[in-house]
């Protein structure tokens, strides 16, 4: 069936599905909302939201989205195993699963106090001899801190985490607290922690969406883009320049944190490398782990690569073809009133609502869409109290990609929190709000000085993406 | 007992419902009738469901107060006849009824699958990790770190009653003694435990989705207006037609040729779970309901009755793929299962998988078709 032909029987299902539901008087009528994922929008309010797949594609289509869905949720295991497809876990790891982090395809949470942190991993990072941040990996402990391990081997430590409590208040004097983060590395696997070495958290995002996100025509991402504030209005959004891991050119970013990766096959040979220790093609077969680490190469591994071409298409084409969850009350009136302060207050600024597809290649279904992510994947300086001091490619430590807002208001439905950030410390929209700084910092300001109503009225419509 | 009464309250009402001459009544009228059937057909098969669940309870109970070879043989056979029963629930999924309601529908905690037994095992193995195995560790355990690692429900119990399937020719061949003090395998005792608990578990949540459909959600359902119970009867069949059972039970298996992607993968039972998938489908499609349990039948209204009105050659397309699937899912080489996904693919096995896979995708296109027909928009249409 040809896309246009789709889009007009569903705009025809859906004036039945409005008559069927309007039982009250007839509204004024108004600009329609753009569905969150275009064609590929799911209707689903359960923990499985974030785990459908995307109604346009045909049965025949979604073939390797089933094996991949299959393949994300499975526990790896360590070389050599019966299971030769799914051996090669580690020898250093996070999780054993795609799954384990991104539950039900949806977003992680911190550990609770005394839990060994699981969604929340850890990059490492240096100070140089003047103290300043950088992201040259630790001679010992590399680049990412692994905190689990097979059989034989050993773990690379363990995290403390603290939580300061912060109290503050809105403009109308009621009063809040957040709770301020510090992470210490702990139980040293390899050695002494070096004075240089220090951590920084990494919470798992859902992962639909994605196809989409990376269907975004480049141009559109540069367009958007204001490295200089030339228009003075204190954003100053940068395109993320990174070096592409299997071709080594340079080019955009959309994908992690700080949008260090260009799609979602390379976002996804990354994670497995360093969150599982599962080599790929894309990553030239290397293991996990360093030369100081000399140890852990005696272990057997589950072949060069430990995944094979066929299955890391499969894993990106699962998340490419998941559906983007519906909104749930776009015409609730707190809603709308809430939707008109995210503009006023200037959230959208890089929250941007609407992002479209040209021809994605290989992807009928994901093309020449309009849908509503909430980001210009674009990075911003989010001040000192968000920063890691930790650059990652193009993006300095203060700097972090707008994450997409699709999805947020499911979060809890799905995984069972609402911890958010890049790592879980905002408990609630309001609360990673009120952390934003930099770039964000007048957004900041003018949510404080809402009223009470006003701010529940903007947190009801982000809770509603 | 207080199902037989309820049967029989059943049976009168059914023959009344049948009386109503369905062309004379309006299309409303028609969706009401096919709601109010299809609630007693959910209500007894969850009703059956629930009895197949105590009996599994008693008999593991025995087996534990008494481990014997003859006691884990017996927990096995009721096992595969509660299966049966429970597998024809499965169309009440995916509309967020009492099953999979966010955020206490306990689906997760009854046919989460697959299991990765490494997580069982580590969780009768580690006394430190669980010092206590109750109702509450275990439901705190399931699918913790994990979408397989799967503490409670039917596919762990089964792991526990059968073990690992090694063998080509059968299901696992867990030895009854490991359930033994003094047995061949370390912590017979926590390992009864787990058994005992995951039984009560899957008990105390089937209980509790039966006792949904018989009031308060039987309410709420026959009260939400006939085109939104069509929805949700559409909705359940469609996503266990397209999703489930076409995607993770059929093609996932035959393009990985792997035993750990088949549902009942210890018991060897797959082709039984396939197969009363689909007859829980026919049974909301024709109306007609046969216990698994004393071959009670329930007759009335299903949805074939308004897709007969819609398009009459729609409706036979449909109930010949219905048919089809069923013949190929009964077939000699659909079982077991694990081997019907090996080999070449003009292995008779494979063939036959093929076939089912081919049937449900036209069968899902046709029921797309069909809820066009009958101006319903289920779940994957866009919403405004």
């Amino acid at each position: 069936m040809s896309p246009s032909k789709g889009g007009q029987r569903s705009r025809t299902l859906l004036g039945l599905a409005l008559a069927l539901a309007g039982c009250g008087a007839p509204e004024a009528p108004e600009a329609p909302v753009v569905p969150a994922g275009g064609a590929t929008t799911v209707v689903n309010t359960s923990a499985k939201a974030f785990a459908q797949p995307a109604p346009n594609f045909s049965q025949e289509r979604l073939i390797d989205h089933f094996v991949g869905n299959a393949l994300f949720n499975k526990n790896w295991v360590a070389a050599p195993a019966q299971a030769e497809r799914l051996d090669g876990l580690g020898p250093l790891f996070n999780a054993r699963s795609c799954s384990t982090c991104h539950f039900r395809d949806g977003r992680g949470a911190p550990p609770a106090p005394g839990e060994p942190a699981v969604a929340l991993l850890f990059k490492v990072g240096t100070r140089s001899a003047e103290g300043a941040g950088t992201d040259a990996p630790d001679e010992v402990y590399g680049s990412q801190f692994q905190n689990f391990a097979i059989a034989g081997a050993q773990a690379e430590g363990s995290v403390e985490i603290d939580y300061a409590e912060r109290a503050g208040s809105y403009a109308d004097g009621t009063a809040y607290a957040l709770r301020a983060p510090r992470y210490l590395p702990a139980e040293p696997g390899y050695g002494p922690f070096s004075d240089a070495l220090f951590l920084t958290p990494r919470i798992a995002p859902a992962v639909f969406g994605v196809g989409l996100l990376e269907g975004i025509p480049e141009d559109d991402l540069l367009a958007r883009a204001d490295p200089d504030d030339a228009d003075g209005d204190g954003i100053s959004g940068r395109v993320s320049y990174v070096t592409d891991m299997a071709s080594g050119e340079t080019v955009v970013g959309r994908f992690g944190w700080k949008a260090g990766q260009p799609t979602v096959d390379r976002q996804v040979a990354a994670a497995l490398l360093g969150d599982m220790g599962i080599s790929s093609s894309l990553v030239g077969g290397v293991q996990n782990h360093g030369p100081r680490q000399a140890v852990l190469d005696e272990l057997p591994t589950g072949g060069t690569p430990e995944i094979d071409d066929v299955d890391l298409e499969r894993l990106s084409f699962y998340m490419r073809t998941l559906g983007v969850p519906a909104r749930r009350k776009p015409r609730d009136p707190g809603v709308r009133r809430g939707a008109e302060l995210f503009e006023s207050v200037g959230c959208n600024a890089c929250h941007v609502p609407v992002q479209r597809t040209l021809e994605v290649a290989g992807m009928p279904e994901l093309s020449d869409q309009s849908f509503a992510p909430y980001t210009d994947l674009l990075l911003h300086d989010m001040g000192d109290e968000l920063s890691d001091d930790r650059p990652e490619g193009d993006a300095s430590g203060r700097e972090w990609r707008t994450p997409p807002l699709w999805g947020i208001g499911l979060i809890e439905v799905v995984n069972d929190h609402q911890e958010l950030l890049h790592d879980g410390r905002a408990r609630g929209v309001a609360e990673a709000i009120l952390w934003h700084g930099g770039e964000g910092a007048a957004a900041r300001d003018a949510f404080r000085a809402l009223s009470t109503a006003e701010r529940a009225d903007l947190v009801a419509f982000v809770e509603d993406l | 007992m207080t199902t037989r009464s309820r049967i029989s309250s059943l049976r009168f009402s059914t023959p009344l419902l049948l009386l109503l001459p369905l062309s004379c009544s309006s299309g409303s009228d028609r969706k009401a009738e096919l709601a109010q059937h299809y609630v007693e057909v959910l209500h007894a098969t969850y009703t059956d469901a629930e009895a197949g669940a105590e009996e599994l309870d008693q008999a593991i109970t025995a087996f534990c107060d008494a481990p014997s070879a003859s006691g884990l043989e017996h927990c096995r056979e009721v096992w595969i006849q509660a299966r049966l029963s429970y597998q024809q629930t499965e169309i009440s999924r995916f509309y967020e009824g009492p099953i999979d309601r966010a955020p206490d529908g306990p689906e997760g905690f009854i046919n989460a699958w697959p299991v990765d037994e490494s997580h069982l095992r580590a969780i009768i193995a580690d006394a430190t990790a669980f010092p206590t195995i109750d109702a509450t560790t275990l439901r705190e355990a399931n699918e913790s770190g994990g979408e397989e690692n799967i503490a409670t429900g039917w596919h762990a119990i089964e792991y526990l009653l059968w073990g690992e399937d090694l063998r080509s020719d059968g299901p696992g061949e867990r030895d009854w003694q490991d359930f033994q003090d003094g047995g061949p395998l370390p912590h017979p005792d926590r390992r009864r435990q787990v058994l005992r608990v995951a039984s009560g578990i899957l008990v105390a949540d089937l209980r509790q989705v039966r006792l949904e459909w018989e009031n308060a959600y039987r309410d709420e359902f026959l009260a939400a207006g006939a085109d939104e119970s069509l929805r949700r009867i559409l909705t359940g069949v469609g996503t266990l037609v397209k999703g489930e059972l076409y995607g993770e039970r059929l093609v996932v298996p035959w393009s990985s040729k792997s035993q750990g992607d088949e549902h009942s993968c210890f018991a060897d039972t797959t082709h039984l779970d396939h197969l009363h998938d689909m007859i829980g489908v026919r049974n909301a499609w024709t109306g007609s309901f046969r216990s698994e349990r004393d071959d009670r039948l329930l007759e009335g209204p299903g949805l074939r009755d308004l897709a007969r009105g819609a398009d009459a050659a729609r409706a036979d397309r449909i109930d010949a793929l219905i048919e089809r699937a069923i013949r190929l899912m009964e077939s000699r080489a659909f079982r077991p299962f694990d081997q019907a996904i090996l080999g070449a693919d003009n292995a008779p096995g494979r063939v036959a998988v093929q076939e089912a896979i081919s049937a449900l995708a036209e069968l899902s296109t046709e029921l797309t078709g069909l809820a066009d027909d009958l101006d319903v928009a289920v779940s994957m249409e866009l919403p405004e």
